[in-house]
């Protein structure tokens, strides 16, 4: 099997903040525990969790905006951190993000062409006409007319900015595109368009994609691979189809769950849905707190991350009796399971 | 049932220096005593200024109100005066905004907000009202020592759940909720939707539900309307609703919403783009991005039309019942 050379590979990658109080005492925060995932060329992978989880950290050292503590960052096999200048620039040059709000997220005193050749001067291009052929094709490929170019973002409606905040993305042909929640502030009529035009723009450009949402059912749409966060690690990552249909993870559950229309009165009280704290961290499981399934052993022994499936693994000490108690499939075992439900 | 809140044919603008703009065009409904009812529209479709007109705080912001009629338990919410409307809003029916971190002032704790709030409309000593604002947190689940804190210590789900005791404080008969859910997390939002539910069967208000969000409509309300456009095109029952759209947008909408959660192949969306509101509506307002638009469409309104407690507006959906 030959070595698949991935887009980005996050390695086990650990992130802690010092505190330095007034008297000198110093407190380690940590924010990012051990999170790894890759996402091969091409393809998406999704990110999921709640605000608080560690989700933007994340982002952030995939674009190298934050050195990791522990671990490393790699960009097509380079280590963004241990290279020199000129493949630190060539990075920049190949990701390019997309934010959450297109209403902060573009300048209102520049136009539309102003905001889009930005990119284009500052990676040197200076040939104008080149400029004005990239910058017409680019607003075509997200399916905006090409006069809309001198006209100012505060005439546009919000799925229209967003459509330009993906034009200055794309116009460098980046080879890697973070996609912060890019829908959730679209109303639903426009949010599925949008996502058609990423998926469509994946499909002829090969782009890998790392998005970040916690709408399950964007997630499901645009994504090959799925990783669920809580409280700074990874509690569950598989493929879409595992994740999304097959998920193991009592948090997974609850997100998926959270997400799907069904009738209140159906659903039972849940444990209060407050994070631990970061400056007191629990012994156990982070999700201990909440969780339907918990039993004793997940107040004192941090579970460990198992692989169940092909590429899919979960860090519950009850991964499995989970699939059990859904009954959607059995698993082969070795042996008793230790713990019952 | 017994009607509660009753608006008729409600339309106004806002003079802008670009020109009018037509934000309500008609806007009928009605709220019953006791139920849960869902408004659900696209950003721009007049929701919010249709709820802050029912407050009335829709004038503070330029909106003048061309025609139409708002009633509440049978008196007219318009020709209310100062004193009338300072016992209604707040007293009778409370809000609950769309960003809890905003609508709570930054410098005083969230004990100190709720007593201003049962002081202003009850008359209770500050230790009456201590002991009631204690009472209502317990009944909104939180906890006692959160009410000595500032917003800024506490996360969202908590602060929307000081803003919502704020709006039950006083005993309302109907809660304005507007877009409540939209600034939190999906697992908070279950759970806020839950308590919101829970509060109504206890304190038997009204809860107008106002959301672009059709997970969040579907899971709490007991009738939806649909707005578009500065208009109510459809009113049904949630089922009803839900299982038998007949407005062509409402059967869009609820495509595009997805609510199975199952996409794999392309998503649905609409075509075009809602009108400018600073036309003067001819027509129905969806015909040019209607899939079953007809010359009449573009030309004359639709007029309500019901059949078992299930109202729309739409001249396709007309021509098919007589049909049959």
């Amino acid at each position: 099997m030959n070595k698949e050379i991935h887009a980005l590979e996050i390695d086990h990658v650990s992130k802690t903040y010092r505190n330095r109080t007034l008297l000198g005492k110093t407190s380690a925060v940590k924010i990012i525990d051990d999170v790894s995932f890759a996402i091969p060329q091409g393809k998406t992978l999704g990110l999921v969790g709640e605000s608080g989880s560690g989700k933007s950290t994340v982002t952030r050292l995939a674009l190298r905006q934050e050195k990791p503590t522990d671990g490393s960052v790699r960009f097509f096999g380079t280590d963004i951190w241990r290279c020199d200048k000129e493949r630190v620039r060539d990075f920049r040059r190949s990701v390019r993000m997309v934010f959450q709000d297109p209403y902060s997220s573009l300048d209102p005193r520049m136009k539309v062409r102003a905001i889009l050749s930005e990119p284009l001067i500052v990676a040197g291009m200076d040939d104008k006409d080149e400029i004005e052929r990239r910058l017409r094709r680019t607003m075509t490929k997200v399916g905006l007319a090409s006069d809309y170019l001198e006209r100012f973002p505060r005439e546009f409606s919000g799925g229209q900015r967003q459509r330009i905040a993906i034009a200055r993305s794309l116009i460098l042909s980046p080879r890697l595109l973070v996609l912060d929640e890019p829908v959730s502030s679209l109303d639903v009529s426009v949010r599925g368009r949008i996502l058609n035009l990423l998926k469509d723009y994946q499909r002829t450009n090969n782009t890998a994609y790392l998005f970040i949402s916690h709408d399950m059912a964007s997630i499901g749409f645009l994504s090959d691979c799925i990783a669920v966060m809580y409280f700074g690690s990874i509690v569950e990552i598989g493929s879409a189809d595992d994740v999304l249909q097959n998920f193991r993870h009592p948090y997974t559950e609850m997100l998926i769950h959270s997400s799907v229309a069904a009738s209140l009165s159906d659903r039972d009280a849940e444990p209060p849905a407050e994070l631990p704290s970061h400056l007191n961290p629990p012994a156990g499981c982070a999700f201990y707190g909440r969780c339907a399934y918990r039993k004793d052993v997940c107040s004192h022994t941090p579970p460990r991350p198992a692989e169940i499936g092909d590429g899919h693994f979960v860090s519950c000490h009850f991964a499995e009796a989970l699939a059990a108690v859904r009954g959607k499939e059995t698993i082969r075992r070795d042996g008793e399971p230790e713990y019952a439900l | 049932m017994n009607r509660l809140l009753w608006v008729e044919d409600l339309s106004g603008h806002i003079d802008t220096p670009k020109g009018r703009l037509h934000i309500l065009n008609g806007v009928s409904f009605c709220v019953h005593e006791n139920e849960c009812f869902g408004i659900i529209g696209e950003s721009g479709s007049g929701k919010t200024m249709t709820a802050l007109s029912v407050l009335r705080y829709a004038e503070r912001l330029g909106f003048q109100i061309d025609a139409g009629a708002i009633v509440f338990e049978g008196e007219d919410v318009l020709g209310f005066n100062k004193r009338r409307l300072l016992h209604y809003n707040g007293g009778r029916v409370a809000v609950i905004p769309q960003d809890p971190m905003t609508s709570l002032d930054p410098l005083f704790t969230a004990e100190s907000q709720l007593v201003e709030t049962l002081r202003t409309h009850k008359k209770l000593t500050v230790k009456q009202a201590k002991a009631q604002a204690y009472a209502i947190a317990e009944k909104m689940r939180i906890a006692p020592e959160k009410l000595k804190c500032y917003p800024f210590q506490l996360s969202g789900g908590m602060l929307q759940r000081i803003v919502g005791a704020a709006a039950i404080a006083c005993h309302p008969k109907m809660i304005i909720a507007d877009e409540p859910t939209t600034a939190l997390d999906v697992t908070v939002q279950l759970q806020y939707l839950k308590l919101l539910r829970d509060i109504q069967d206890e304190y038997g208000a009204a809860i107008v539900f106002i959301s672009h969000d059709m997970h969040a409509v579907s899971m709490i309300c007991d009738r939806i309307a649909v707005m578009y456009a500065g208009r109510i095109v459809e009113c049904a029952s949630k089922n009803g609703l839900l299982r038998n759209p007949r407005h062509p947008y409402t059967r869009a909408l609820i495509r595009s919403a997805n609510l199975s959660g199952e996409v794999r192949g392309k998503y649905d969306t609409i075509d075009g783009v809602p009108p400018d509101p600073l036309a003067k509506p001819v027509g129905c307002s969806f015909a040019d991005r209607c899939p079953h638009s007809m010359p009449r469409c573009f030309a004359e309104t639709p007029p309500k039309t019901t059949r078992d407690d299930h109202e729309v507006c739409c001249w396709a959906c007309q021509k098919d019942e007589s049909k049959t």
